[in-house]
């Protein structure tokens, strides 16, 4: 079905594959693995219409096709299929380095052993209707099989981890005097207070908010990983191919560009540079929060200890 | 670094990724990660990146580690001051060697023999390159004995300035009548040109020999190429001395007596080769970091003679100009030489093996060399002697690779091979054919076989199997299988015959299960057997199934009852169970205590 409507929505994709096919099965050894070409080809459409825009043409569909990892995608789709020869290969190969790059991630053995198992099993797939569903089905040759398994790996990890950590995560943001957990906790109890709080500038909102829109995506990812995530500038500077030096000036060029543009947007509505720069420095929710935070406990102990206090003598 | 404004950090981290977006999937991150995505596709993964922290995370965990990613693996030398030492050693060696050659137009031959030797051993000690005194004797010794025998045959006469310099002479000597001899015996082309036009060189009866020899080379200005011949030949000459050609026998031997030899090589490589001096003095260095990289023989062999470094080296090259700097900075070779033997170890698919066994064996001698290869799955056995050889390649968990009728000459030979996969079964000890379970399920069990010798499922590699005594243990307690009627069996002989185990005699009935279930899976490391059925039935042997004990998989109230379909038990503790239902549970005690883990649907 899926592969009917894939012929039909990209004629296309089908034709560039049809000129290119022999080839990439060859590349591929799909044959190998124990897919016959037909099948293989099959697995190219659906990867080729999941990732390109509909209407592509066909030369780049032809320059796609070749940029898959083929091998290795032949390779996974025959371990998917239960090829036994297939499992002995790609066992071969990736069998010491699943632990190893679940080591890597998880920083810590048995947590690494689980992760590497539960991926395992996922790899080897099973299903209750009889019909085996292995992970390994979904790889699409875009990137390696190795850097796949990696990633995998990490999303699997970071599933668990985020699970466990938004049960701290609260503490560790009051220790960092920020109000996000007061914040989330308020709307449910006491909608009208948060109406009470001193509001912030909508200006100031509004020219950070376009600022921040207007910058490019990858600015945007360099701030949020050495602000917001903490990365280290080689660690972003890798992601993205770059030289640390190069991240470093971007950083540094886009903490002061940002100030300078919210300034700006801040003057163009409005405000004098004064008013803008102390608005923009002073962070009023953060001293309201604590004294909020503050507040709200004095006022939970007030109101139970009196209770307590008065009825006890009566 | 500036700080952002804490609005803006917050404003940052409040957004989210769009709404209705859904995360980009594993592939797209990973050619993300790789950097293999095409500009459109990288934009949007970038641009949910920016606003998505788990993404983030994700991409930021799956950077692979350094050491994969890092293309120049090549420490620094660990004296930081090596390479500048080689480079201005053999830029002093050169000036000296120029010296020496004005000098010795205007001096007798020993004099000149003698400022010679004495400047280049300052140079060659500046390299910190000096040869063992042990090699550089009987290296003289041979070149002596050259000498000497060349004298015999043509020229009786040495003129020497005293008897304590009379070896250096007659090496020159020899050196000088070698080169001028070597047209005869079929010289390249192009070096048979170069070293017509020196008249003087082809008069063996000139009372200055060795000055002529240099002189021969300078004003013949031979090409490079003119030199392969004789260079290649030096290298793999001094077993055979005569065979590829005297002056190359002249070149290996000259070199060996320092002073003799070193006017002629260098002098031979004109001007320019400064600038290859400089560049295979790099070379070396980088050289003898990557042989010290791949450790074992080599690595001994680099320590223990720096003259033999300095030989792999010059084996390595292809290069005349690398092969005679290379030799002449890093002293004298020594050893015997032989050829040498390399190539690349790939499996089926075309991966390269890394750590499996290479043996080289002389069919003739039964001497045998061992290498094994590098992480870039190449070998390389160097120095062997020539003649017939078998080579063998072997690693755990593949057939072993065979090539016979090798003959090794003075020369690289060049082997790739690749290695199929033996049957898992042949070093390990699982089957399971139980017709309920699908074939999948079959080569899962011989999959957790495949690790199961070792103490960790994951990171031994098979190299690791064959130095594991429970191997051996695996191979005591044979193969194991299921029949489609749900008996145990074993084979002692790889699967050619097989006796039946009776379990249910033996252990089930006492340990009370229930005799009609039916077996389903085994599996075996050692001598530790554990064999699983319907009804939850688990069975463990730990004398390689002569007895067995029912293991009652449960934990509280929750017990196992599902059919096992699947058992892993990498190491004699950790073992995990698998029911049809998919329930999954795991023991880290063998077997004493269970828990159950999440079923995988």
């Amino acid at each position: 079905m899926t592969t009917n409507a894939t012929l039909q929505s990209a004629p296309g994709l089908t034709s560039a594959l049809q000129q290119i096919r022999d080839g990439l099965c060859a590349q591929s050894r799909c044959s190998e693995w124990g897919i016959p070409h037909a099948d293989f080809e099959r697995i190219l459409l659906v990867v080729g219409a999941k990732y390109l825009p509909e209407g592509a043409e066909s030369s780049e569909a032809a320059t796609f096709f070749k940029s898959l990892k083929l091998e290795e995608l032949a390779l996974a789709r025959g371990c998917a299929a239960g090829h036994e020869r297939a499992w002995e290969v790609f066992l071969t190969r990736y069998r010491e380095k699943l632990f190893e790059m679940a080591l890597s991630i998880a920083r810590e053995a048995a947590t690494a052993r689980e992760l590497a198992d539960s991926l395992y099993a996922d790899l080897y797939g099973v299903s209750s209707r009889g019909e085996r569903v292995s992970r390994l089905a979904s790889y699409t040759g875009r990137g390696s099989l190795e850097g796949w398994l990696r990633t995998v790996l990490a999303q699997e990890f970071v599933n668990r981890y985020r699970k466990q950590r938004r049960t701290t995560s609260l503490d560790e943001e009051i220790e960092q005097g920020r109000q996000f957990a007061a914040q989330q906790q308020d709307p449910a109890g006491k909608g009208a207070s948060l109406e009470t709080d001193p509001p912030i500038d909508p200006r100031l909102d509004q020219s950070i908010t376009s600022v921040l829109d207007s910058l490019t995506s990858e600015d945007r990812y360099v701030l949020a990983s050495y602000f917001l995530d903490g990365r280290t500038l080689a660690e972003v500077a890798r992601t993205l191919g770059l030289h640390e030096s190069t991240i470093s000036r971007r950083v540094d060029k886009l903490a002061r560009g940002l100030r300078k543009q919210i300034l700006s947007e801040l003057g163009r509505r409005g405000m004098t540079r004064r008013q803008a720069e102390e608005c923009l420095d002073t962070d009023v929710r953060d001293l309201k929060v604590d004294l909020r935070a503050r507040l709200t406990q004095e006022s939970r102990a007030g109101t139970f200890s009196p209770r307590e206090a008065g009825e006890t003598p009566k | 670094m500036p700080e952002l404004p804490n609005i803006v950090t917050r404003r940052l981290a409040e957004r989210g990724p769009r709404p209705g977006t859904s995360h980009p999937d594993a592939d797209l991150l990973t050619a993300f990660v790789e950097q293999t995505l095409p500009e459109r596709d990288r934009g949007a993964v970038l641009g949910h990146l920016a606003d998505c922290a788990s993404c983030r995370e994700i991409v930021a965990l799956s950077q692979p580690a350094e050491a994969e990613t890092g293309t120049l693996a090549i420490p620094k030398p660990t004296r930081s001051a090596g390479f500048s030492i080689l480079r201005w050693g053999a830029l002093a060696a050169c000036a000296v060697l120029a010296v020496s050659v004005a000098v010795l137009h205007n001096r007798q031959t020993g004099e000149a023999a003698l400022v010679a030797k004495n400047q280049v051993s300052v140079a060659v000690s500046e390299q910190k390159s000096v040869p063992p005194a042990s090699n550089k004797a009987v290296f003289g010794n041979r070149s002596e004995g050259d000498a000497s025998r060349d004298a015999d045959n043509r020229t009786p006469t040495i003129p020497a300035a005293g008897p304590q310099r009379a070896e250096e002479a007659e090496a020159q000597g020899a050196i000088a009548r070698q080169y001028s001899t070597e047209p005869v015996l079929g010289i390249d082309a192009k070096a048979k040109r170069a070293l017509v036009p020196a008249p003087r060189a082809r008069s063996p009866l000139n009372d200055n020999a060795g000055f002529l020899g240099h002189e021969a080379i300078v004003g013949a200005n031979i090409a490079p190429k003119g030199l392969d011949l004789p260079v290649q030949g030096r290298s793999f000459n001094q077993l055979i001395p005569l065979k590829p050609g005297a002056l190359a026998a002249g070149a290996g031997g000259g070199m060996g007596s320092g002073a003799a030899v070193q006017p002629p090589v260098s002098e031979a490589v004109p001007d320019a080769a400064r600038v290859d001096a400089s560049e295979v003095a790099q070379d070396v260095v980088q050289d003898k970091v990557a042989k010290k990289d791949e450790g074992g023989n080599l690595f001994r062999k680099s320590v223990a003679s720096p003259t033999q470094t300095a030989e792999v080296h010059s084996e390595g090259r292809s290069k005349a100009p690398a092969v005679l700097v290379g030799g002449a900075l890093a002293a004298p070779p020594s050893a015997p030489v032989g050829g040498e033997v390399r190539g690349l170890v790939v499996d089926p698919s075309g991966a390269v093996v890394s750590g499996a066994k290479v043996t080289v064996t002389n069919t003739a001698t039964g001497v045998s060399l061992a290498s094994a290869t590098n992480e870039a799955g190449n070998y390389d056995v160097p120095s062997v002697p020539p003649g017939p050889y078998t080579i063998a390649i072997s690693k755990p968990g593949f057939k072993e690779f065979v090539r016979t009728g090798l003959k090794v000459e003075p020369a690289t030979v060049a082997l790739n091979a690749t290695l199929q996969i033996g049957a898992v079964a042949e070093t390990v000890t699982v089957e399971a054919q139980a017709p309920t379970v699908d074939t999948a399920s079959t080569s899962v069990s011989s999959v957790t076989a495949y690790g199961a010798n070792t103490r960790d499922a994951y990171r031994a590699s098979s190299a690791d199997i064959a130095n594991l005594p429970n191997l051996v243990a695996a191979r005591q307690a044979g193969t194991w299988q299921i029949t489609a009627a749900g008996n145990l069996q074993r084979s002692f002989d790889g699967g050619k015959s097989w006796e039946s185990v009776p379990v249910f005699q033996v252990g089930v009935n006492q340990a009370g299960v229930n005799p009609t279930g039916r077996l389903r899976v085994v599996t075996a490391t050692g001598f530790q057997v554990w064999v699983g059925g319907s009804g939850g039935a688990l069975l463990h042997s730990q004398d390689a199934g002569r007895h067995f004990t029912n293991v009652r998989v449960h934990r509280k109230r929750a017990t196992l009852t599902g059919d096992i379909v699947a058992l892993a038990f990498p190491d004699p503790e950790h073992g995990r169970v698998e029911t049809a239902d998919h329930d999954v549970w795991t023991t880290s005690d063998g077997g004493k205590t269970w828990r159950p883990s999440a079923s995988v649907k």
